[in-house]
């Protein structure tokens, strides 16, 4: 009974937005410039994002899983702080450290005219704020579950320790790289709170689709429901994506 | 020497200090209980773990020399070794398992394939190569980690536990197999077993080793009819007596005495064959002096044979056949005598333990 509320509860609003879909105009509102612009800009952000959290999340997750160093716990702690941080708050804690009055931004901008407030660099790197921990998490379980034996046979065998990461660490866990991307990417794309207060909401520039979404719903509901309607898409999209590879990961 | 080892680490209140010296073309094999500290021993000759104090040199040349600042890490130390799980890289074929050591030592992808191909020639597994190692069976995969720590071409080949993976039907070919393969390397190697059989079949030399020390080591036959523990005389499957002699009567440290064929004075070690131990069912009289009666403590089937452990006044085992075992109707708790011959009884000094530097 609890659960069949549960259900209903999830899927009433589903129903509500696919009912209130313009089925003629749907085209045309995705082809809208407004839609066009977020649509492009979230893709660029969201790879963006996961590209800078598995440049700096991978060797993270690795030092995390690998190395024991006084305080490792606290850096974990500080490193899923942005999954359970109000995105809002990351956004004013980004404002406050490289807003051009930040701790980081004002010498950023005197000294090299560096400016990530209202910039789609900035977009990303709320995104990639947010969304990271989710990487860093993913990886890190796969490394503590892959047996240092095996880095251990490497070296014996002559490889160093970066052709050890690279030919016998990384290719372990692939599935858990590509299940952590995908997760991180999921995420920067829904991406809103942070954006918005740290990047602001500039059409082109930093206007991605959750905030083109909530723009729109002011007076240009099509749109806002057809975006919506491609958001859920790519979502399910995602999910069906890492079904498919942890079923298969597990099946050879 | 091309090995010398003189390894002391401490771990928490743990500590092994062996002093280990194999030559070109030796296999030594190092034996011992549970915890014994021979896995830490073979990670420290790998470098996967430091020694606290001592001197490891490979070729006379210092690899791990803490008084000198000295620490040669595991890729650059060239001691290949095979691992109790032989830990394969699953997500590459077979060839390139064995290709892995040759490329990470700096020869060309086309190079270190055509070396693997010939170590799988060499192996019999010239038709697995393109294979994933899961594929593989226990003994297949057992020569693929050999093929594979031969072909980065080590100056140590260290190898824990090789065949302890394996079931029984496929040890004893793998074992003659691996003394095969084992004899085109001509550098040193270390096995590390807690079977007697494996090391027999492998190993040139024994050294045996207990809570962290060399308690014996030797040749099979040194170690077999001396030992010195009971974990020695427990593996080798021979009785042990500590007792003290003044003529050719031994007086066990149990209070038992024993007519021997030897003439000792002082502290000594007596060996007896379980299956030199005859049993009656009564006194058998006559001409074997050493005869007692006792009970049965422990009865022990090992297939047709059976080992029985006896009471007191000499808690030694005796081997009898199962047919025996029947015709005596004997059952843990009954009374037997047991005798003894003095000449089947062997005496050395336990004072001077030779074998042991």
């Amino acid at each position: 009974m609890i659960a069949a509320i549960t259900v209903a509860f999830i899927t009433i609003p589903l129903v509500g937005l696919l009912s209130k879909v313009s089925w003629s105009t749907l085209w045309s509102d995705l082809t809208s410039t407004v839609a066009v612009d977020a649509l492009g800009l979230s893709l660029v952000c969201s790879m963006w994002a996961v590209a800078l959290s598995l440049l700096f999340g991978v060797p993270l997750a690795w030092i995390l899983a690998r190395t024991d160093f006084p305080g490792r716990s606290l850096v974990r702690a500080l490193a899923t702080l942005p999954m359970v941080l109000p995105p809002v708050v990351g956004g004013v804690a980004l404002l406050l450290a490289f807003g051009r009055d930040g701790v980081l931004g004002r010498p950023l901008f005197s000294l090299f005219g560096v400016q990530l407030t209202f910039t789609t660099a900035g977009a990303v790197m709320a995104e990639t704020f947010v969304a990271m921990p989710f990487l860093v998490i993913t990886v890190e379980a796969a490394l503590r579950s892959v047996h240092p034996r095996f880095e251990e046979a490497a070296s014996t065998l002559g490889a160093g320790r970066w052709t050890t990461f690279r030919r016998v660490t990384l290719p372990t866990i692939a599935p858990s790289l590509v299940a952590g991307s995908a997760l991180t990417w999921a995420r920067a794309l829904g991406e809103f709170g942070a954006t918005i207060t740290f990047a602001g909401d500039i059409q082109g520039r930093t206007q991605t689709l959750p905030l083109a979404v909530y723009v729109a719903l002011e007076g240009n509901e099509h749109v806002a429901i057809a975006l919506s309607m491609a958001l859920l898409a790519i979502s399910i999209a995602v999910l069906v994506a890492l079904r498919s590879w942890w079923l298969g990961a597990i099946r050879p | 020497m091309s090995l010398s080892a003189d390894v002391r680490v401490t771990r928490r209140a743990f500590e092994l200090s062996v002093q280990l010296e194999v030559a070109d073309g030796e296999v030594v094999a190092i034996l011992g209980p549970n915890g014994s500290g021979k896995t830490t021993l073979v990670r420290t000759l790998a470098g996967l773990e430091s020694i606290n104090s001592g001197l490891v040199t490979i070729d006379d040349v210092a690899v791990d020399d803490p008084a000198n600042g000295i620490f040669v890490v595991p890729e650059r130390r060239r001691c290949a070794v095979v691992f109790q799980d032989y830990a394969l890289f699953s997500h590459m074929s077979v060839v390139e398992n064995v290709a892995f050591g040759p490329r990470s030592r700096g020869a060309t992808r086309l190079e270190s394939r055509r070396r693997a191909h010939e170590w799988l020639e060499t192996f019999g597994l010239a038709a697995r190569g393109a294979e994933r190692p899961e594929r593989l069976s226990g003994g297949e995969a057992q020569r693929v980690a050999l093929a594979r720590a031969l072909a980065s071409e080590p100056r140590l080949l260290l190898m824990d536990e090789p065949l302890a993976a394996l079931d029984v039907s496929a040890r004893s070919s793998v074992r003659s197999e691996l003394r095969r393969h084992l004899s085109s390397f001509d550098g040193p190697s270390i096995i590390v077993t807690h079977d007697p059989l494996d090391a027999a079949a492998v190993a040139d030399r024994l050294v045996i080793i207990e809570n962290g020390l060399v308690v014996q080591h030797g040749t099979l036959r040194e170690v077999t009819s001396r030992p010195r523990t009971d974990y020695v005389a427990e593996l080798m499957g021979v009785n042990l007596v500590r007792g003290h002699m003044d003529g050719t009567i031994l007086v066990t440290h149990d209070g038992a005495t024993l007519q021997t064929t030897h003439d000792r004075h002082g502290e000594v070690f007596a060996v007896i064959a379980p299956r030199d131990v005859a049993l009656y069912s009564n006194s058998p009289g006559g001409s074997p002096r050493n005869a007692w009666s006792t009970r049965v403590a422990h009865i022990h089937r090992l297939g047709e044979r059976v080992r029985l452990q006896l009471d007191a006044p000499l808690r030694i085992a005796a081997e009898i056949t199962e047919a025996a075992l029947d015709q005596f109707a004997l059952v843990e708790g009954s009374p037997v005598w047991a005798s003894v011959k003095a000449t089947q009884i062997d005496v050395y000094d336990a004072g001077v333990r030779d074998g042991v530097e």
